[in-house]
C-alpha cells in the first residue's frame, strides 16, 4: 500500500509516492514525470491525457482541452465530441491516469492520497477538487495548500528556524505564503493569492503582442491558428527565459508571419500582470504583520518562476536574491507526499507540526442601518485565522413578529455582502415576538481541510439547524455516483499502447503545422507506423518506436 | 502554557511548541484554539512594552516637504496619522483577558538578541545574477524624487492633476521601489488622494471617469485597503473618503464591462435570466422575489418545476387584500377563500334540498354561469405561471436599463432598480379591476343563493 501526493495543477500535474528515503516522483507512461493537465477524447471514444491531448489541441481542437483547472467549483466545463465535461470530470480523468501510473509502478493500489490546492481556492472549489478524486477512484484524506506543501518539501531538508516567503506562480494560480518554522513546528502566517493569474497569462500577454504587430483579431482566428499560436507564445516564453530574443515563424490566417520578440518587449507587455503579482505579496507580507527585513528566505516555486522578470520582481521588492530550485514545478507534488507521510504519521516525520491558516474572511450577512443599502457583512472567521477554528456569534431579530430568520453565509473581504462570494443559506424558525428579543446562534468551525460547517442555534427553543456547505455549483451525491459510473466506462487506452498514442498524435501535429514536402514525409512516415501497428508486428514495436520518434525530433530541431 | 511572565518571544514560541506536540490541530481543534489564544496573550503582553526604537523607524518619519505641501490641508491628516500615539489595541482572541494594568512587569528590555544567520544549506540554489535587484542605497533618494513630483503636481489644477498619464508615469516608478519604500509612497498618496478628492455625492451618479481611472490605477498598484506592511498594528490611515470612491470605482468598471458584454451580460449560459449580484439585493426587494429567483437558478435545468413551486403563493390578479404585488403570498390565501366560497354555495344549495348540485340548477343555465367564473378563474392562473418570469425579466431590464444610462454609483442606480413590477402604471387598474371581478363573482353567487332562498321561505 503506497500512500501518494499530487499536485494536480492547471499546466500540468505530477505524482510523488512517499517512500523509506523520502517523496520520490513517478514517472507516466511516457517516462515523464510532468503530466500535462490535458484531456483529449480519441476517434475510438479513449480518452488520451497527457502529452499527446496536448498535441492533439492543434490537430483536434474541439475534442480536446486544457487548462480547465480554472473552472473547478463553477460548474462550467467543456464540450468534447459533443459531450460536456464539468472541470471535476476532466481533472478526475488526469488523476486517473496519475493513479494508474502509480500503481503501475507500485504493483498494487494507492492508498491515502494528499491533493494540493491553491492556498486561495475557495470553499467550492475544494469541494470540486475532492469530487474529482472520488470519481477518480482516489481515497483523498486531506487537501493539502500548494505553499504549505512547497514549504513542506523545503523545510524538512534544511533550516532549523526562520520565516520564509513561499511564492508560488504556477500555469494558472499564484500564491503567496508566509510560514514560520520554529522548534519542529511549521506555521502558516498568511497567504494570499490571485486565482486566476499564472503562467498561461504571460503567455496571453505574448499572443496579444505577436497578435497587435501582426494585426490579428486572436478570438477570430480559426481553432487550428489558434492553437498553434498558443503554441508558439508557449515556445518563445521559454526561449526568453535563457535568451534575450527570440524569433518566430508561424502561418496564420493563410500567411507566413516572422519576427522576433526581445525580452524587453515582453517584459513590456507582462507589466498589468507584475502589478498583479505585487498586490498578493504586500498583502500578505501586510497580514502576517511580519516586518519585511524578518522574513529569512524567499522561495520561488512553480515553472513560471523561472522567468527572470519574476525573479527581479521579487529581488527588488525584498533587495536580495530569492532561492530557485532548479526544477521548481517539482517542489509541490513532493511535499504533498511529504503531507501524505505526515498524515500517515511515519516515523520519519513524527516531529513536524503544521499549522494552517483560513486565507479569507467568513461571515454572514446582517442588516445594519449605518451600511450602504442596509446590509453588511458580518465577519465570523478573519482573513487568515489559524485552522481549525470554531467561532460563534449571537444575532437578533429585526423586525416585530418575526417568524423566521436566513441566515447567508458569505466568503470575502467587501462591508457588502453583494461584493463577496455567497456560499450558501440556512434558515431558522423563531417564535414571534417584538424585535430584538428572540436571538440566535450562528457557530461557524471551518476545519484543516477548508470545509465549513455552520450551525446555527435558536436561543429561547434550542433548536438547531446545521449544514456542511455544498456550494449549488457542486455535484450531489447521486450526480456524483452517476458520473462516476459513466467515467468508469470511458476506457483509457492500455498502457503499451500509451506511446504509440503520444507519437501519432504529435505526427498528426508536426503535420498540421507543417507545409508542402515535409507533410508528405510525415505523412508517409505516420502511414508506415500505424501498418506496423496494425500488422502487429509487435516484436520490432519498440525499434519501430524509437526511429519514428527520432524522425519527428529531426522535423521539430529543424524549425526551431 | 506554564510560562513565567517573560518579555522573551523564543520562550514563548517554545512552550507552545512543547504544548502543540500534545494537542495537534487535527485531533483536538478545541484544545489547539484555546493554546493558540495563550500564546496570542502571551505574545501581545511581550507587544505591550515599548519596542525598541528601531523597529518603527518608518512610522515616526516626517516627510521633509510638510512646509510647502501646497494650499491643499493635507499636511493635517498626515501628520496626525503618523504621529498618532498607538492605540491600546483590543485584546485579540475573545477569551479571559488578565488585567495588564496590575500585572505588568517592569519593562525591563533584554539585550536585543541577535538574529541567527539562515542556516546556509541552499548552496544548489544558487542565484543565477542575471538582473540588477535596486542597490540599497538609491532607494530613499527614489522616493524622495517621486515625493518632489506629486507635490508639484499637487499645486495644480483639477485637470492636470488626474490625469492617468502623469500617475501612470509616478506609479510605474514606484512598483520599482522595495516593499517598505512603497509602503511609505502608499501611505503619503493616501493622504494626499483623502485631501483631494471631492466628496462622492457632488458627482449625482456619474463620477468623473477621469477620476475613476487614476484612483482604480492607484488601488491596483497598492491594494488601499489592506494593513500597512511591516507594521505590528491596525492600519491607522484615514480611509473614509477614499472608501466610498473606492466602490465607485468597482462599480464603475463593472457598469463598463457589462455595457462591452451587451445582452449576454444579462442573461446565463442556459438562458437564465441574469440579474448580476450586486444589483440583487436592491432589484429584488421583496424575499418572495429573492426565493424565485433562487429556486429558478438552482432548478434551472427542469424549466417548468420551479413554476409549480411558485404557483401556489403567486398571482397578479389578486383581490383588494393582497394589492401589493411585492407580497403575493396572500393571494393565495384569496384564491382558497375563493374556492370555499364556491364549494360553500355548492353545500348550501345542496341542504336546500334541491336534489341536484347548484351548477346544474335551472335557474343557472349551466354554462352560461359558470362561464365567467371559468374565465375568471383562467386568467388566474395563467397569470400566476406568468408572474415570476414576468417579474424576473422586468428586473434584468431595470438593471439594464442603469447600466446603458451609465449610473454607477448605488444611490443613483436606486431610484432605477427599486422600481417594481408593481409600480407600473397599468398594473394597478388592473389590480383593481382583478378585485372588482372577485367581488362581482361574489355578488353574483350571493344573489343566486339570494334567488334561491328567497322563494322557497
Amino acid at each position: 500500500m503506497k500512500i501518494a501526493g499530487i499536485d494536480l495543477g492547471t499546466t500540468n500535474s505530477l505524482i510523488a509516492a512517499w517512500t523509506d528515503e523520502g517523496p520520490r516522483l513517478i514517472s507516466n507512461a511516457l517516462g515523464d514525470t510532468l503530466t500535462p493537465s490535458a484531456v483529449s477524447i480519441a476517434d475510438d471514444g479513449a480518452v488520451l491525457v497527457g502529452r499527446p491531448a496536448v498535441d492533439r489541441l492543434v490537430t483536434h481542437p474541439d475534442r480536446s482541452i486544457a487548462s480547465f483547472k480554472r473552472w473547478m467549483g463553477s460548474g462550467a466545463g467543456a464540450r468534447l465530441a459533443g459531450k460536456f465535461y464539468r472541470a471535476e470530470e476532466l481533472s478526475a480523468l488526469v488523476l486517473r491516469s496519475l493513479k494508474e501510473d502509480a500503481e503501475n509502478q507500485a504493483g498494487g493500489a494507492i492508498g491515502e492520497t494528499v491533493i494540493s490546492v491553491p492556498a486561495y481556492f475557495s470553499d467550492p472549489q475544494r469541494k470540486a477538487t475532492l469530487d474529482a478524486a472520488r470519481l477518480a477512484g482516489l481515497e483523498v484524506e486531506r487537501l493539502v495548500n500548494e505553499p504549505t506543501a512547497a514549504a513542506l518539501a523545503h523545510g524538512l531538508e534544511s533550516v532549523e528556524e526562520g520565516r520564509f516567503l513561499i511564492l508560488d506562480l504556477g500555469g494558472g494560480t499564484f500564491d503567496v505564503s508566509l510560514l514560520h518554522k520554529f522548534e519542529g513546528i511549521m506555521e502558516v502566517r498568511a497567504s494570499a493569492g490571485d486565482s486566476l493569474l499564472g503562467g498561461n497569462d504571460f503567455r496571453d500577454a505574448l499572443v496579444s503582442l505577436i497578435a497587435r504587430r501582426d494585426q490579428l483579431d486572436p478570438d477570430a482566428l480559426p481553432k487550428e491558428d489558434l492553437a498553434r499560436l498558443l503554441r508558439e507564445a508557449e515556445r518563445i516564453k521559454f526561449a526568453l527565459t535563457t535568451q534575450d530574443h527570440a524569433a518566430y515563424e508561424l502561418a496564420l490566417a493563410g500567411k507566413d508571419r516572422t519576427g522576433i520578440v526581445t525580452r524587453a518587449e515582453f517584459e513590456e507587455a507582462a507589466q498589468p500582470l507584475l502589478r498583479r503579482l505585487r498586490a498578493p505579496i504586500e498583502r500578505a507580507v501586510a497580514d502576517s504583520r511580519v516586518n519585511p527585513h524578518e522574513i529569512d528566505q524567499i522561495v520561488l516555486v512553480g515553472g513560471a518562476t523561472r522567468m527572470p522578470m519574476v525573479r527581479a520582481l521579487a529581488a527588488r521588492l525584498f533587495g536580495r536574491f530569492p532561492l530557485a530550485h532548479p526544477r521548481p514545478d517539482h517542489i509541490i507534488a513532493m511535499g504533498a507526499a511529504v503531507q501524505a507521510g505526515l498524515m500517515a504519521r511515519d516515523f520519519a516525520l513524527k516531529d513536524v507540526v503544521m499549522t494552517d491558516v483560513c486565507p479569507f474572511t467568513l461571515g454572514i450577512a446582517v442588516r445594519d442601518t449605518t451600511a450602504p443599502e442596509g446590509r453588511a457583512m458580518s465577519p465570523l472567521i478573519e482573513r487568515n485565522a489559524v485552522v481549525p477554528i470554531s467561532r460563534s456569534g449571537r444575532y437578533f431579530t429585526v423586525d416585530d413578529n418575526q417568524t423566521s430568520i436566513n441566515i447567508e453565509v458569505y466568503q470575502g473581504e467587501n462591508l457588502r455582502p453583494a461584493q463577496n462570494i455567497k456560499i450558501g443559506d440556512i434558515r431558522v424558525r423563531v417564535p414571534a415576538g417584538p424585535a430584538g428579543r428572540e436571538a440566535i446562534d450562528v457557530r461557524f468551525t471551518y476545519d484543516v481541510n477548508g470545509a465549513l460547517e455552520v450551525e446555527v442555534t435558536a436561543v429561547s427553543t434550542s433548536q438547531k439547524e446545521s449544514r456542511v456547505f455544498r456550494n449549488a455549483a457542486n455535484l450531489s451525491a447521486e450526480e456524483l455516483a452517476a458520473r462516476f459510473k459513466a467515467l468508469a466506462e470511458i476506457k483509457s487506452p492500455p498502457r503499451d499502447q500509451a506511446e504509440n498514442r503520444a507519437l501519432i498524435a504529435r505526427a498528426e501535429r508536426l503535420y498540421a503545422e507543417s507545409l508542402g514536402a515535409d507533410r508528405e514525409r510525415i505523412k508517409s512516415l505516420l502511414g508506415d507506423f500505424e501498418q506496423a501497428l496494425l500488422d502487429q508486428q509487435l516484436r520490432d514495436v519498440a525499434g519501430l518506436r524509437t526511429r519514428f520518434g527520432a524522425a519527428l525530433d529531426g522535423f521539430e530541431r529543424s524549425w526551431s | 502554557m506554564g510560562l513565567t511572565p517573560t518579555v522573551d518571544e523564543r520562550a514563548v514560541l517554545r512552550a507552545y511548541a512543547k504544548k502543540l506536540r500534545e494537542t495537534r490541530p487535527e485531533d483536538d481543534p478545541e484544545g489547539f484554539q484555546r493554546l493558540l489564544a495563550a500564546r496570542e496573550q502571551a505574545l501581545a503582553w511581550r507587544e505591550r512594552v515599548p519596542p525598541p526604537p528601531e523597529a518603527f523607524a518608518d512610522d515616526e518619519r516626517e516627510p521633509k516637504e510638510a512646509a510647502d505641501l501646497g494650499r491643499r490641508p493635507f499636511r493635517v491628516v498626515m501628520g496626525a496619522e503618523m504621529s498618532a500615539p498607538p492605540k491600546d489595541e483590543p485584546h485579540s482572541g475573545g477569551f479571559h483577558t488578565p488585567d495588564w494594568r496590575t500585572h505588568r512587569p517592569t519593562p525591563v528590555l533584554p539585550p536585543p538578541e541577535p538574529r541567527a544567520p539562515p542556516a546556509d544549506d541552499w548552496s544548489w540554489r544558487a542565484p543565477r545574477v542575471d538582473f540588477e535587484p535596486a542597490p540599497p542605497g538609491a532607494a530613499p533618494d527614489a522616493v524622495a524624487a517621486l515625493r518632489a513630483r506629486w507635490l508639484a503636481l499637487n499645486r495644480e489644477g483639477d485637470g492636470v492633476f488626474w490625469s492617468l498619464e502623469t500617475w501612470e508615469e509616478i506609479l510605474r516608478r514606484a512598483g520599482a521601489l522595495a516593499i517598505l519604500e512603497r509602503e511609505t509612497v502608499r501611505r503619503e498618496l493616501v493622504a494626499l488622494f483623502a485631501a483631494r478628492l471631492p466628496p462622492l455625492a457632488e458627482s449625482k451618479g456619474h463620477p468623473r471617469p477621469e477620476i475613476i481611472a487614476v484612483l482604480g490605477r492607484l488601488e491596483e498598484e497598492f491594494d488601499l485597503l489592506r494593513q500597512p506592511v511591516g507594521s505590528k498594528r491596525p492600519s491607522a490611515l484615514n480611509l473614509s473618503g477614499l472608501a466610498d470612491w473606492l466602490n465607485a470605482v468597482t462599480a464603475t468598471r463593472e457598469v463598463a464591462r457589462r455595457r462591452a458584454l451587451g445582452s449576454a451580460a444579462y442573461r446565463s449560459e442556459s438562458s437564465i435570466p441574469l440579474i448580476p449580484q450586486e444589483d440583487r439585493a436592491v432589484v429584488l426587494g421583496s424575499r418572495e422575489l429573492i426565493e424565485d429567483y433562487d429556486f429558478l437558478w438552482r432548478h434551472h435545468r427542469r424549466r417548468w418545476r420551479p413554476v409549480g413551486r411558485i404557483a401556489w403563493r403567486a398571482t397578479i390578479v389578486p383581490s383588494v387584500v393582497s394589492a401589493n404585488l411585492d407580497a403575493p403570498r396572500l393571494a393565495g390565501v384569496v384564491l382558497a377563500l375563493d374556492f370555499a366560497t364556491f364549494v360553500l354555495a355548492g353545500l348550501v344549495l345542496r341542504a336546500l334540498d334541491l336534489d341536484r348540485p347548484f351548477w346544474d340548477h335551472p335557474w343557472l343555465h349551466g354554462a352560461e354561469a359558470v362561464a365567467p367564473v371559468a374565465v375568471l378563474l383562467a386568467a388566474r392562473l395563467a397569470a400566476i405561471f406568468l408572474w415570476p418570469r414576468f417579474a424576473i425579466q422586468s428586473a434584468v431590464r431595470r438593471v439594464r436599463r442603469a447600466d446603458l444610462a451609465g449610473l454607477a454609483l448605488p444611490a443613483a442606480r436606486k431610484p432605477v432598480l427599486s422600481r417594481r413590477f408593481g409600480d407600473r402604471w397599468w398594473v394597478r387598474p388592473l389590480v383593481i379591476s382583478g378585485g372588482l371581478m372577485d367581488l362581482l363573482a361574489l355578488g353574483v353567487v350571493l344573489a343566486v343563493f339570494g334567488v334561491i332562498t328567497g322563494p322557497s321561505h
